[in-house]
């Protein structure tokens, strides 16, 4: 896999937050919950280069605690709605015209609710908390995917390599495995790398709206929603959390375009 | 746009008929999936209505007959189409009056600020797009500022620019850009990619040969021509307008649909989110409906019968 230099770059600070995901304490100055009383608020610079929040909790620490819950919200949200959408897409593309209509007009109408607005009634009906969150982010994400694997699979069964297998033979359970998945997941996945973007950005949303992990979790939109209180005398609450956000969707996106780039044009 | 190899091309009548038999089909499943949301709620559908307030199960019969809950769910299902057709979207408990009384008196806000966003996403596309096409640095440049603000997060972006305008958050221009920055972004990218293909079409070369400026035939000409994808981005964009405009209304405080949506998702009150989503669904259906037959408008191919 080649890539170009800005997303040979993106993913060198991919792997970093990845870093901060799986091993906080590695890099973490402070641990995230211990709330310092002489020092609320404080600005950045000394012991606290991204200064602390109202409780002189240390948001850099709670920056990098955070990267762990954002981006498993946004991964676990993506990988949830991918195999959802690939079993419907699976049963809508090979159960026959009946049973394609049915899901794809499904899907139809939740792509008739914009995203966001789609997992704020999932979250409601799951109910709030990391794993509602995350879910509803899924259910939001899904029929996209489930439209594409339909697509795909159907772009692919007509192939000259699967008229082949079939002549010699196979099954189609084994058709299915070992032709018709495999070349058909390809853009779907290079579409996914960039629904991890949206699917963070999702997650921050409603965990800044209230509906995401509860407190004292370090979580970035939890944070950002914190900060929200004390702009006017502490901006560094809630503007390093959302450039944290800010910087992996970014490098989520520069890697999925680059990957779209060289494989679906 | 690809020709369809088609022998005969369906008519422009006949297009849009079929364009809003479709829509009315999707309308009509997202009041079926409003209608299962409100029906998943756990518990009895009247003790929910009550909020938890304490109730004998006597008034709960009476109250679940009064409100037909004790009818075949087949018939409420009808009856709930029926309602929501009429505009009567049921009763929140949160505010003690019909959905439709809630959000109608939140409405005019929220189309103020997704207008004036939509406005200034469009203005600036358009502009940034002008100016940067085909030219190898400034586009760049562009391409940058673009990839960043289609990334940030809109609540984020709104508190930084809060902060830098030393909380001037009366009016409406601080939330209408923050609306419009993330989605205007993604417009001049599809816009510039439609300029610079048109630029070197056939046409182009010849409104140069005719002695035409540069900005004649990029306004002129060429503009036209990189419409038509971003016409179908816009469908595109009134779904983020939409979705933002919760976000944007929370971080500033704002009235509107959206605000009173996610008020009523903390507060459990299920028939006002319902009815805001639906609500926010309708208009995103009629918005991508519009859009697809404002191609018949701009694309002067798809129109002949």
């Amino acid at each position: 896999m080649r890539l170009s230099r800005g997303a040979l770059a993106a993913a060198a600070v991919g792997l970093v937050l990845l870093a901060f995901a799986l091993a906080p304490s590695l890099f973490s100055p402070h641990p995230p919950y211990r709330a310092d009383p002489d020092a609320l608020l404080a600005p950045p610079g000394g012991g606290h280069p991204f200064g602390t929040d109202q409780l002189g909790r240390d948001v850099l620490a709670r920056v990098i605690h955070g990267a762990g819950t954002s981006l498993a919200m946004g991964f676990g949200a993506t990988a949830l709605a991918l195999a959802a959408g690939l079993v419907l897409g699976l049963a809508a593309a090979l159960g026959g015209a009946p049973v394609r209509e049915a899901l794809m007009r499904a899907m139809d109408v939740l792509l008739s609710c914009p995203g966001l607005l789609l997992a704020l009634v999932a979250v409601a009906l799951i109910g709030p908390g990391t794993t509602g969150a995350t879910l509803a982010v899924a259910v939001a994400a899904t029929p996209e995917y489930a439209r594409l694997v339909c697509a795909q699979v159907r772009t692919v069964r007509t192939s000259g390599y699967v008229e082949a297998g079939t002549a010699l033979g196979q099954s189609r359970p084994a058709l299915v495995l070992r032709h018709v998945l495999p070349n058909a997941l390809g853009p779907v996945l290079v579409l996914a790398t960039l629904g991890v973007g949206t699917a963070i950005l999702y997650g921050a949303a409603l965990s800044f709206l209230g509906l995401g992990p509860n407190p004292p979790a370090a979580e970035w939109g939890a944070q950002l929603s914190d900060g929200r209180d004390f702009l006017e005398s502490a901006w560094w609450v809630a503007f390093f959390p959302g450039l944290a956000i800010t910087l992996t969707v970014v490098v989520v996106n520069v890697v999925g375009r680059d990957l779209r780039r060289r494989y679906l044009r | 746009m690809k020709r369809r190899p088609a022998p005969r091309r369906p008519g422009a009548a006949r297009r849009v008929a079929r364009r809003v038999a479709g829509m009315a089909a999707v309308l009509a499943g997202a009041g079926t999936l409003a209608f299962a949301a409100l029906r998943l709620i756990p518990g009895d559908p009247a003790a929910t209505l009550l909020g938890g307030a304490p109730a004998t199960p006597e008034t709960l019969a009476r109250l679940n007959a009064e409100l037909g809950l004790d009818r075949p769910l087949a018939v409420q299902y009808l009856a709930f189409l029926g309602r929501a057709v009429t505009g009567d979207l049921g009763w929140s408990f949160q505010h003690g009056a019909p959905v439709t009384t809630v959000l109608g008196q939140e409405i005019g806000p929220t189309v103020r600020l997704t207008l004036t966003a939509c406005a200034l996403a469009v203005a600036g596309a358009v502009a940034v797009a002008l100016l940067t096409a085909g030219r190898r640095a400034s586009r760049a440049l562009a391409g940058a500022v673009e990839l960043v603000a289609s990334s940030t997060p809109t609540f984020w972006l709104g508190i930084v620019l809060l902060t830098l305008f030393s909380f001037h958050a009366e009016g409406i221009w601080l939330p209408a850009l923050t609306l419009a920055i993330p989605v205007g972004a993604v417009l001049a990218q599809v816009l510039r990619e439609g300029l610079e293909d048109a630029l070197t079409q056939p046409f182009a070369l010849t409104a140069r040969a005719r002695g035409l400026g540069e900005w004649r035939v990029r306004w002129a000409h060429a503009l036209r021509h990189a419409l038509v994808p971003a016409l179908t981005i816009l469908g595109w964009t009134a779904g983020h307008l939409l979705a933002g405009a919760v976000v944007v209304e929370s971080v500033f405080a704002r009235p509107g649909v959206g605000r009173v949506a996610v008020e009523a998702v903390l507060a459990k009150d299920l028939p006002v989110v319902v009815g805001a989503v639906l609500l926010a669904s309708v208009v995103y259906v009629v918005v991508n409906t519009l859009v697809d037959l404002g191609h018949l408008l701009v694309d002067a191919r798809l129109r002949e019968a």
